[in-house]
């Protein structure tokens, strides 16, 4: 298993605790200031547009499994019966969304069942992966319920008027819609948030919770609050305060970068619902296309149209630009906060991020001279001993010429006869010659090797 | 006729049914409590910081004498290699003869942040290379990269002919800049300079976003109400849970080695250009003069097909082989199809060589 990073995660930690406070009291002057803005140039309802989604935590209710399997095998007899009976009649998508609040989908409910069990007795490594699972299962049972409205009125085929069939292919569409805007498919802006999070001393939802009404023009804003931030700071704490008010500027970049990204993934869906459209259009015209016949097989085409849809528009410039502009704008957050970070950790005299970093560095550059050096000395030895063992090689050849029968006749004719000196070496063999003019050096080997 | 004919019977049977698996496989998975992966035997033979060298045994002895070297990814872990007992490239490899080593790169910390690609392609593969040639007594061994450890493979051999006998890349990019390169399209205009600055190191989350970013429909979202299908079933449901365990297990990127690769490679693509430069050395694929086999997977979204088979145009061997498979980036290890088609490929090749 993966080793956990203490160290990033204290760091995030001592960097949330610092800040929190700091944004909670940031947001509610930012809050203050637009609302004054607003307030000032628009009518007294749109004073406060934005507001901050509470999280509040529902109360668990305790879990008692043999009345959890009851209500579970009753809502798959209600959900039958319904179905059977054809209590669901296709409406319009208002009529729809409507009824949706007012009852509940049995299959659903369910469903729901089940995950608080699982939550509450899955094990760690599956507990995840069940909650993915469980938001697919959602999403897919929410879209059977809605499509079996509309296909009751279409059990027959003698129904298949075009009126019908426009009406049946524009439901369904329609029902994509409302499944495109559920969590579980707003997948890549989802995870992204969840990236962040992980990433940032800022909470991955943390621009999700303001709502921004339709009407608005966020330039406007963008504009009034970009002179409020640029005005001129003076006195004691002038630089803490222009690093706030980089700050919040940042922060106001990247929010508008993060809805230009949201921008293009909700266009994705809408050209995501009319290749759907499309497509069912295609099978109705086609003989030779086998309709859908499970509602696994209508998920799985719009699954197709979605991806080739995303595919191609993913790949133009403009979103590829719009996707490093979020990506940058977040960097900048992050840094400029990080930099703030660093500054009060230097004033609690602890060390900070560069501080290690740059001691990081220097012990990188030393241990790659290091590796050099060492590299280097490897070398050397290794040229060393060759050396040693190829003169080793050499005295030891020399040994055994020297205590050879002919070298030791002539040496000892020598010692005996001074006099022909001259005479034996001239008639000495070659090698008896060698030695005699190496010998020095031989000595001074022999020397190296006995130490 | 309609586009739709589902009957009120067949949709309350599917979503019955749907949901008896569902709660079946809720029973199934509650009987996992841990996930083991990497299942073949094997020993650490060297060891340096975090990386690891371990050589894989074998009840057989292996018939090719020069042994093969695996080199990894950074991008998350080597055990999708030896994911499981029947889905087991390592396995496969033993079996076909050859003596296999891998690197395992480990999780790189905040220390190892001024880690450059030198580091790693002159430091930590150089010497896990040089242990093994000195173990073998022998000049040359085999290399197999992997994915990103395919362009470290080019890169080394490029520069270190001397020490490569026969070169192996598997889904390996290498043109970064083909058309149809969703990852390098996306990476254009993000500034990689302010990014490691800010991060340091970049975290596998940020990295697994963006993976499956590139096709979050299917890998988000579709695959998991398939699995419904699969997770009745308890052996099933363990060797997806061991799946989903490796790809969310990324270790975070080294921030220098992946400042250089972002910037050189994806943004800049100088490995085709012959301009990448490594410990003061130029990187030109020419150099490559031993034979060459490239493996890439036709319907890989990671590396496109044409990132990978731009190799034949660049490297200098007059010995140079492709060998497409009918997969994704994954499923060339980990599909019966592929542990019956490319271990055994990879085996024949090098024992011609």
């Amino acid at each position: 298993m993966r080793v956990p990073h203490y160290d990033s995660h204290s760091e995030r930690c001592l960097g949330s605790r610092i800040f929190n406070n700091y944004f909670l009291l940031r947001r509610n002057i930012l809050s203050a200031m637009i609302s004054q803005i607003v307030y000032k140039n628009k009518p007294q309802t749109t004073r406060t547009f934005i507001i901050v989604k509470g999280n509040p935590m529902p109360e668990k209710p305790a879990f008692n499994w043999a009345e959890n399997m009851q209500q579970y095998q009753k809502a798959y007899a209600d959900a039958c019966h319904a179905f059977l009976d054809g209590t669901n009649q296709p409406g319009t998508p208002e009529q729809n969304q409507t009824d949706d609040k007012a009852k509940v989908n049995p299959w659903l409910d369910a469903m729901n069942n089940w995950w608080q069990s699982a939550s509450d007795e899955s094990s760690e490594p599956t507990h995840d992966f069940y909650g993915k699972l469980v938001e697919q299962g959602r999403a897919f049972l929410e879209m059977t319920d809605n499509f079996s409205t509309a296909l009751h009125s279409a059990q027959d085929s003698s129904h298949a008027t075009t009126a019908h069939l426009e009406a049946l292919i524009e439901h369904a569409t329609q029902n994509f819609k409302n499944v495109f805007s559920n969590s579980a498919w707003q997948m890549p802006l989802s995870n992204w948030q969840h990236v962040t999070s992980a990433m940032s001393f800022l909470p991955g939802d943390a621009f999700q919770g303001m709502e921004i009404p339709l009407n608005f023009n966020q330039s406007d804003l963008q504009g009034n609050i970009d002179k409020i931030l640029s005005a001129p700071r003076v006195g004691q704490n002038r630089v803490k305060q222009e690093q706030q008010q980089k700050l919040l500027k940042l922060l106001l970049n990247y929010q508008s970068t993060l809805q230009e990204y949201s921008d293009a993934q909700s266009e994705i869906g809408s050209l995501s619902v009319r290749k759907f459209q499309e497509r069912l259009t295609e099978i109705a015209s086609s003989d030779d296309t086998k309709p859908l016949s499970s509602f696994k097989e209508v998920f799985d085409c719009w699954v197709d149209c979605c991806e080739s849809v995303y595919a191609e528009y993913v790949m133009t410039d403009e979103y590829s630009a719009t996707h490093g502009k979020m990506v940058n704008a977040l960097m900048e957050v992050k840094q400029h906060g990080r930099r703030m970070v660093d500054e009060t950790l230097g004033a609690l005299n602890m060390p900070t991020r560069q501080e290690l970093d740059t001691l990081h560095y220097r012990f990188h550059e030393i241990r790659r001279k290091d590796k050099v050096q060492s590299k280097g000395l490897d070398e050397v030895k290794k040229e060393l001993l060759t050396i040693i063992n190829n003169q080793a090689e050499q005295i030891k050849t020399l040994q055994k010429q020297a205590i050879s029968p002919k070298t030791r006749t002539t040496a000892s004719r020598s010692a005996a006869k001074p006099t022909e000196k001259k005479t034996t070496a001239s008639k000495a063999s070659p090698a008896s010659k060698r030695t005699t003019r190496k010998s020095p050096s031989a000595k001074a080997t022999a020397k190296i090797k006995e130490a | 006729m309609l586009p739709i004919t589902i009957r009120p019977d067949q949709a309350t049977e599917e979503i019955l049914t749907f949901n008896k698996k569902l709660a079946e496989g809720l029973e199934n998975l509650k009987e996992i409590d841990s996930i083991s992966s990497g299942v073949t035997p094997s020993e650490i033979v060297y060891q340096e910081d975090k990386m690891v060298l371990v050589r894989y045994k074998s009840d057989k002895k292996p018939t090719n004498k020069v042994p093969l070297l695996i080199v990894y990814a950074l991008v998350n872990r080597p055990y999708m290699t030896d994911i499981q007992e029947n889905r087991s490239t390592i396995r496969s490899l033993l079996d076909a003869g050859q003596d296999v080593y891998l690197i395992d790169w480990g999780y790189p910390d905040r220390a190892d942040r001024f880690l450059t690609m030198d580091d790693y392609i002159n430091g930590y593969i150089d010497r896990c290379v040089d242990h093994i040639r000195q173990k073998h007594g022998l000049d040359k061994i085999n290399i197999l990269g992997i994915c990103q450890g395919g362009t470290f493979s080019l890169c080394y051999s490029s520069l270190h002919t001397d020490k490569v006998r026969n070169l192996i890349t598997m889904v390996t990019p290498v043109d970064f800049k083909t058309p149809d390169n969703m990852l390098s399209s996306w990476v254009q205009h993000i500034n990689i300079d302010l990014l490691v600055d800010t991060l340091g190191n970049v975290s596998g989350d940020f990295l697994n976003w963006t993976f499956l970013s590139l096709k979050p429909f299917r890998l988000m979202g579709q695959k998991y109400l398939d699995m419904v299908d699969a997770i009745n079933s308890p052996e099933r449901a363990k060797n997806f849970m061991r799946m989903e365990q490796w790809i969310f297990d990324s270790p975070d990127q080294a921030g220098e080695t992946f400042r250089q690769f972002t910037k050189d490679f994806y943004q800049e693509n100088k490995l085709i250009k012959g301009e990448v430069r490594l410990g003061g050395q130029s990187v030109d694929l020419k150099n490559l003069s031993m034979p060459v086999l490239n493996i890439y997977a036709t319907e890989d979204h990671l590396v496109p097909p044409r990132a990978s088979k731009a190799l034949k145009d660049h490297a200098g061997t007059q010995d140079y082989t492709e060998l497409a498979f009918p997969g994704g980036h994954i499923g060339i290890y980990v599909s019966g199809k592929a542990h019956k088609q490319v271990p055994p490929a990879i085996g024949k090749w090098l024992d011609a060589r």
